[in-house]
């Protein structure tokens, strides 16, 4: 006999399953369970992939969920079939949105109204009548029960029976049965399952002291006092419910009675509303198009026409023209309202995207296939990402959600997963480590998945020397490891927007995610297979810095257009021919900067392949040097196999792109548009070792079935092995390069506006404020102080000058700032006294602003401005409307009846003669409040020193013999260690000094000596001594010695 | 009132494990019924053993709290109900 388990718990409990929903159906197929339930608190979240896998193993899966009710308790809810789906996402929606900020509680009256399709039963121990009845209120719970009886129907409602070993079970399922019988109700065993396996509990016990924030030795009572809440076999579950084996055997029925629940794939796009009178949706797109095609080809040639007919063709065939309309509508409404966007993505493969101002990239001239975009034959759902500046973004969004209808507009949710440093710091915390160790070890953790921590300290010298491999922390590893991937909480999408044909509420459950964002709970790769389409909004700061730079470029050279800039300018070539690209989208690493001094790049081509080959897909699979190489000519091309030649030639027979990836797979082994479109996915997803094999052994036996041979197909397989999860396709690189492209241009030949604009919008690219000041000082560019009167909210340009920005001081707020610029409005403050009287600032903010210079205009003392705000008598703030009474406002940043600037005028009337800080000192108190050094680099102070020890600066690094041993120092900036093709580790960093950036490579060997220097935080300035290499335009270091840098 | 015994003693099991009969006070008490069973991990992070506790009623109408863990038999009296 066998058993259906209906009450399954998977980690997407958040905090509360510990057994992955691979091993529980794999476990119940071994167990030949006919059908499973999954039954997470108050979410589906898990629901998609669930299904995915038990269809895939033979089992039938039941949807469902454990629901929290507004009186706490909890219920068990399995959809019967699809109307039960649907109704399963109202009630959990509105529990979610109808209790904001709070856990989700469903009303009794929700569950009314969106009973059909669904079958209940009574719940665990916190269920509402086996609560009562362990309260020993039997006529309370048989009241509870009769009105589930008349929500549900009487064939829909099940009492449902645990057996998990806890104190008063058996009298518990005693009273329960009875209940049953007198109401004439069937009961169901369940098991609360909430792991797989019983070794696994330690796991759940831990999650829960993570969830309840507390510690092992804690008592709370969310934790379960023992192991039996595993996922048992049929002979378990017959033989702990040997009295009632009608509860056993009821749980088959109730399988039977569940259809799979999910309708996947069916077309919930929204039609598009704004049609011409008469026009369809086909007619209009047709028309948008060709009206696009004018403005952007201006002559139409018949190749044009064919190319948009066909792609036009294809997308209404396809039944996509209303997502086309859509996209369109979106972006010309950032256009009418003046933001800056770009498109991305493999929708740059598209004329019909080019023509309705989706994208950029004029695909066909670049000779870009559209079927890598859209094909009759793959019929995918279109991917269209547009980068939007980053101001602005939730205008577009909001244009909608107004437009479509808050129900029908969602953001789409990620899952927040335990990596190794929030793995390591939430169970250590667990297990009562202690907190200054939790901290300094979960801080030298990297970015990495918490089941790799054991491989990290084989690899990365800062971790053995931390002590994190010590016998303590053994078992605390053994369970960062078991937790891997499990999702912490949901969070937001960060471009993600869904939008359906009907009220998403009945399609996906939503809920809100933090700052009140209406969020779906499945992530993207789940709303797709749901049938949603989701378009990518994102949030570009260089967006916004490439606006800004034009406007402000525009008040100088009026006719500059941004879009206009010419695609073949040789002084940008020149540039970035030197690798001089810091600040340059996409081109600024050290590893894009040392290519480019290689590369000779003369055109978009080759702009185009830099941003797809400095990519981890590349770079693991060895196709950065063979590519220089052979587009230098210094090596023949050649193809493995003849029919790569067609797909390969672009590219010198290299893989760059994902498309060649997909049509290697389908000219070497045939593979059919789905298997190659699976095998994209394995690849652009990162998907697992096995997944990756398992596609891997398809290929080489239909590639050997094809008449190649098995080492060829093995050898090519490793290609695409070694590219797998990190490469770009063509149309984004392209769209890409053209952004990288002209802001390059823009900062060859407006580097003070581009830089003031780039520094405006910080946090973005590679570099810090400070790295990007060093690199526009380095282009003639002066760096000017912050100053009272003529620093804006964002950095400003002054001729050739930046000017630093009142925001970059270090506390300083958006309402701080508006009070300054309000009250500047009426004139520059011609004292400090009058900037009190005639403003509000925190006291502390104050004295930052003094700190960095920003009244040097106005006092010649930064020493006695401080003595004056620190002596008078402000305890917090300085309030202007007190400088001519004694009762000033009460608002939150001033304070009431305090003699503030008067205190301080006469503060200043009686200054001490004390002299002003040392220039030194003034240096040092500008970088902590700025996080710039203004005049000079910290490096130059120590020059002379270290040019009589024979340290080598940057500037003079370019001169010396290549091959030699020289020693240089600066300050490490952003050392990392990106996947190389070896496996080996290497670390890259750049030294920044006075004059510049040096790259600095640090291989294995050395690494394992110095590393923990470099990956230990904070890193101090350093000295490196090493082999001087000239590759192209450009040099590096290969480190042979690392050490602080000594004073 | 329940006191707290925590002692070993000698115990007859039935064929599914279920106590019998154990001895308190050199004298045998027959197992009338099995009321309860649950078990207990107890702090497994200390290393100690899950134990599998029986509320059982004496044919003399008592209640007494036994418990064995899994460590290879032992039987323990936990408490005596008044």
């Amino acid at each position: 006999m066998s058993f259906v388990h209906l009450h399954i718990h998977s980690p997407f409990s958040f905090l509360d399953g510990a057994g992955r929903i691979e091993e529980m159906v794999a476990a119940a197929a071994d167990m030949d369970m006919p059908a499973l339930a999954l039954t997470d608190h108050n979410n589906l979240c898990a629901a998609v992939h669930f299904n995915k896998l038990a269809l895939k193993a033979g089992i039938k899966p039941i949807t469902g969920v454990e629901l929290t009710l507004e009186d706490g308790s909890h219920l068990t809810l399995l959809a019967k079939n699809p109307l039960g789906y649907s109704n399963l996402c109202r009630i959990i929606t509105t529990a979610h949105l109808g209790s904001p900020r709070t856990a989700p509680r469903a009303r009794y009256e929700t569950l009314s109204s969106c009973n059909e399709g669904l079958i209940a039963l009574s719940g665990c121990r916190r269920g509402k009548i086996p609560g009562l009845i362990l309260d020993g209120k039997y006529s309370a719970a048989e009241e509870s029960a009769v009105g589930l009886v008349n929500v549900f129907g009487k064939d829909n409602f099940f009492i449902e029976l645990h057996n998990d070993f806890l104190p008063g079970n058996r009298s518990l399922n005693r009273s329960l049965a009875e209940l049953a019988g007198r109401l004439g109700l069937e009961t169901a065993a369940a098991n609360n399952v909430h792991y797989t396996g019983k070794e696994q509990f330690k796991i759940h016990d831990l999650l829960t002291c993570i969830r309840t924030l507390t510690r092992l030795d804690d008592i709370h009572p969310e934790r379960r006092l023992n192991a039996e809440n595993y996922l048992k076999t049929a002979g378990e579950m017959k033989e702990i419910f040997c009295d009632y084996p009608r509860a056993v055997a009821n749980t088959l029925m109730i399988g039977e009675m569940c259809e799979p629940a999910l309708a996947a794939g069916d077309r919930l796009f929204p039609a598009f509303t704004d049609l011409p009178p008469g026009e369809t949706a086909a007619g209009f797109l047709r028309y948008l198009t060709f009206e696009g095609a004018g403005q952007r080809y201006r002559c139409l040639t018949q190749n044009i026409i064919s190319r948009l007919e066909h792609e036009l063709d294809i997308i209404c065939r396809l039944g996509f023209e209303d997502y086309f309309l859509l996209v369109w509508d979106a972006v010309n409404f950032a256009r009418r309202e003046k933001i800056r966007y770009a498109g991305r993505g493999s929708a740059a493969d598209s004329a019909v995207a080019y023509c309705l101002y989706i994208t950029e990239v004029d695909s066909i001239a670049r000779g870009l296939l559209f079927e890598r975009f859209m094909s009759l034959e793959r019929a995918q759902k279109p991917d269209i990402d547009i980068d939007f500046d980053s101001r602005y973004r939730d205008r577009v969004s909001a244009y909608l959600y107004r437009k479509y209808g808050s129900d029908r507009v969602a953001t789409v949710c990620t899952y927040n997963t335990f990596r190794a440093r929030s793995a390591f710091r939430d169970l250590a915390k667990a297990m009562d480590f202690p907190i200054g160790e939790i901290d300094r070890l979960a801080k030298r953790l990297p970015y990495i998945h918490s089941d790799q921590i054991d491989l990290a300290v084989e690899r990365f010298p800062e971790l053995r020397e931390s002590g994190i491999d010590a016998p303590r922390f053994r078992e605390l590893l053994g369970c960062c490891a078991a937790v891997s991937g499990f999702p912490r909480f949901i969070g937001t999408h960060l471009g993600g927007i869904v939008i359906s044909r009907q009220p998403l509420a009945s399609v996906v459950p939503l809920q809100e995610a933090t700052k009140g964002v209406v969020v779906t709970q499945y992530d993207k790769e789940f709303i797709e297979d749901l049938g949603l389409i989701k378009l990518d909004l994102l949030s570009l700061r260089t967006m916004a810095a490439i606006e800004d730079a034009a406007l402000t470029i525009r008040e100088t050279v009026s006719e500059f257009d941004y879009d206009a800039i010419p695609m073949n300018d040789s002084a940008t070539f020149e540039m970035i021919n030197k690798g001089e690209t810091a600040g340059v989208f996409q081109l600024e690493s050290p590893a894009q900067r040392s290519l480019q001094s290689r590369f000779k790049a003369s055109g978009i081509e080759d702009i185009i392949a830099s941003v797809a080959l400095i990519r981890p897909g590349p770079i693991k699979g060895n196709m950065v040097e063979p590519f220089i190489a052979r587009r230098q000519g210094q090596e023949p091309v050649t193809y493995l196999h003849p029919k790569l030649k067609p797909i390969l030639e672009k590219t010198y027979g290299v893989v760059l792109f994902q498309e060649q990836v997909i049509e290697i797979a389908t000219v070497i082994a045939g593979f059919t548009p789905g298997e190659a479109d699976r095998l994209r996915r394995v690849m652009t997803h990162a998907r697992s070792h096995r997944e990756m094999a398992d596609i891997g052994a398809e290929f080489i036996r239909k590639a050997v079935a094809n008449g190649t041979g098995s080492e060829i197909a093995e050898t090519i397989f490793s290609y695409i092995m070694g590219y797998a999860s990190y490469g770009f396709c063509e149309a984004h690189a392209a769209a890409f390069a053209t952004t990288a492209y002209r802001t390059a241009y823009m900062i060859r030949h407006y580097p003070a506006h581009f830089f003031a604009a780039l520094l405006s919008h910080q946090p973005m690219g590679f570099y810090d404020p400070n790295t990007l000041c060093v690199e526009a000082r380095r282009r003639g560019v002066t760096v000017l102080p912050p100053d009272i009167n003529l620093s804006g909210s964002y950095f400003t340009v002054e001729n050739n000058s930046l000017r630093i920005s009142l925001r970059q001081i270090k506390g300083v707020k958006e309402n701080t700032l508006e009070r300054i610029l309000t009250a500047r409005k009426d004139g520059p403050f011609t004292s400090f006294e009058d900037f009190l009287c005639r403003t509000t600032v925190d006291k502390d903010v104050l004295v930052n602003m003094i700190s960095c210079g920003g009244f040097d205009n106005l006092h010649p003392s930064r020493r006695q401005l401080i003595w004056a705000v620190s002596t008078a008598a402000i305890p917090t703030a300085i309030s202007g409307s007190a400088c001519s009474t004694t009762t000033g406002p009460t608002t939150a940043g001033s304070l009431a009846g305090l003699t503030t600037a008067g205190s301080i005028t006469g503060a200043m009337a009686a200054l001490p003669d004390i002299p002003d800080f040392t220039s030194r000192e003034k240096f040092n108190m500008e970088y902590e409040m700025l996080g710039i050094d203004i005049h000079r680099h910290y490096m130059s102070y120590l020059r002379s020193r270290l040019d009589s020890r024979g340290v080598v600066s940057s500037r003079n690094l370019r001169k010396a013999k290549e091959g030699s041993l020289i020693t240089t120092a600066g300050l490490p900036i952003r050392p990392h260690r990106p996947p190389t093709r070896t496996g080996k580790v290497a670390a890259f960093f750049s030294l920044e000094d006075e004059f510049g950036l040096t790259d600095v490579t640090v291989f294995e060997k050395t690494y394992q000596k110095y590393g923990a220097l470099l990956f230990t935080k904070p890193v101090p300035p350093l000295q490196v001594s090493g082999i001087l290499q000239h590759r192209g335009n450009g040099f590096s270091i290969i480190a042979r010695r690392i050490a602080k840098l000594a004073p | 009132m329940a006191k707290f015994i925590n002692k070993a003693t000698e115990i007859r099991c039935d064929s599914k494990g279920n106590p019998f009969a154990f001895l308190f006070n050199k004298k045998w008490f027959r197992v009338n019924h099995v009321l309860e069973i649950w078990k207990d991990t107890g702090t497994w992070w200390d290393g100690e053993p899950e134990k599998t506790f029986f509320r059982v009623e004496t044919t003399g109408g008592s209640l007494y709290e036994l418990y064995t863990d899994d460590t290879g038999g032992r039987w323990f009296l936990y408490r005596i109900y008044d």
